[in-house]
């Protein structure tokens, strides 16, 4: 299950709202935007090229241990050089899901669940108190559109749109997107205020 | 921080590495085993920057490899220290790998060795080492108790005192070591000391 929110922030100003940070590299295949919004969508474009060049030269489809290797191993390449990318590659391949967590000092790890960005600590917190191994599609998706929504509740640069992808034998799909403030009202709705004092229209006399 | 240690036994050689990955404040994972098998003789304890570790110890293990292919024979420990030390020694001035390394080997002829290699390509063939702020912890310890022909069993305890200290007194201590020894039967994992498994 992958989720991200959709803010692009330069400094203090938002830039967008709406950004796509969950970026499909093939239809078995996702990846994560954090850190430099050009440096990710560049990179996984270039991964995406990768791994059909490897499919069409070995007549099979890469791993995700071998797509996360191509990615780390180019960013790893240009170490020092400025590069700004956090980003986790989830897919499906022989030996079942695979989640890793690939960034731009070369740092690659296996994992069964990760959070990466500004917010992460944030989303750490309600995604590790909530996890189990074995969950339900519609338990893992509820947690991860909740880790999102807190992220974006303390974290200033996070906000927007909380998407949900579910990634599976047959490849991804897209479970949700969901306004984080509208999030907000359904999670935490405002009772109605019961006025002490009314304030009556004066009347023209 | 990263903490590595390690000694020599008698006929043997033991390694033992915390399993953090840490990025700043975030533990991103607590399972990574940083001691790679470089082959079927020789471990690499690796401790430093992410990307570095990774990449240069498997760029390490694919040259011994091909040693191996080409030659029909495999290195030997301190063939391959020496070989490691010279590709930190060439790269220090130009593009440095910030990797600090413990290599543990056996070899028939020299026994078991274990080897300190830090990241500006320094070269020692010692009984003890070890790398990270653990090391102002263990290499006391080792340093007060060990001898040079222990067992499995005494070195192991060496080991667990060791990282009992580490727990006890680094601030911000990893929850969970992985140790590997090698001896005349081979590289291998010899065991975990885990307190925190994943939430």
């Amino acid at each position: 299950m992958v989720a991200a929110d959709s803010r692009a922030s330069m400094g203090g100003y938002i830039s967008s709202q709406s950004v796509k940070k969950i970026i499909e590299i093939n239809p078995y295949m996702l990846g994560t935007m954090a850190g430099g919004a050009a440096d990710c969508q560049f990179w996984h474009r270039n991964l995406g090229i990768k791994c059909r060049l490897h499919a069409l030269a070995n007549k099979r489809r890469i791993s995700v241990s071998g797509a996360s290797k191509l990615l780390a191993n180019m960013l790893y390449s240009y170490r020092g050089m400025g590069l700004s990318v956090g980003t986790m590659i989830a897919g499906w391949d022989e030996t079942g899901p695979g989640l890793y967590y690939v960034d731009n000092e070369g740092g690659r790890l296996k994992g069964d669940r990760f959070s990466v960005g500004s917010g992460s600590p944030y989303a750490y917190g309600v995604l590790d108190s909530g996890y189990k191994y074995d969950m339900s599609v519609e338990e893992t998706s509820e947690l991860a559109r909740r880790s999102i929504y807190h992220a974006t509740f303390r974290d200033g640069a996070s906000g927007g749109v909380a998407s949900v992808y579910h990634v599976g034998p047959e490849g991804w799909t897209k479970l949700s997107g969901d306004d984080v403030e509208e999030l907000h009202y359904h999670y935490y709705p405002v009772a109605p205020a019961i006025a002490e004092q009314v304030m009556e229209e004066a009347t023209a006399e | 921080m990263e903490c590595v240690f390690g000694l020599v036994g008698n006929g043997f050689a033991i390694v033992a590495a915390d399993t953090s990955a840490v990025h700043s404040i975030l533990l991103h994972k607590n399972k990574e085993d940083k001691i790679m098998v470089l082959d079927s003789h020789k471990l690499v304890a690796a401790s430093g920057e992410p990307g570095d570790r990774v990449q240069f110890t498997e760029y390490v293990q694919k040259n011994v490899s091909l040693y191996q292919f080409r030659n029909g024979l495999p290195l030997t420990t301190a063939a391959a220290a020496n070989f490691t030390r010279g590709e930190l020694a060439t790269a220090l001035r130009k593009n440095p790998y910030s990797v600090n390394i413990l290599m543990a080997g056996y070899d028939k002829e020299a026994g078991a060795s274990l080897y300190y290699i830090d990241y500006i390509a320094t070269l020692h063939k010692v009984d003890k080492g070890a790398f990270g702020y653990g090391s102002y912890f263990s290499l006391s310890t080792m340093d007060r108790h060990y001898r040079s022909d222990m067992s499995v069993e005494e070195a192991i305890e060496l080991v667990d005192k060791c990282i009992l200290e580490i727990r006890s007194r680094l601030v911000i201590a990893p929850p969970n070591f992985v140790i590997k020894i090698v001896d005349k039967n081979g590289a291998r994992e010899y065991d975990w000391r885990i307190t925190t498994v994943d939430a």
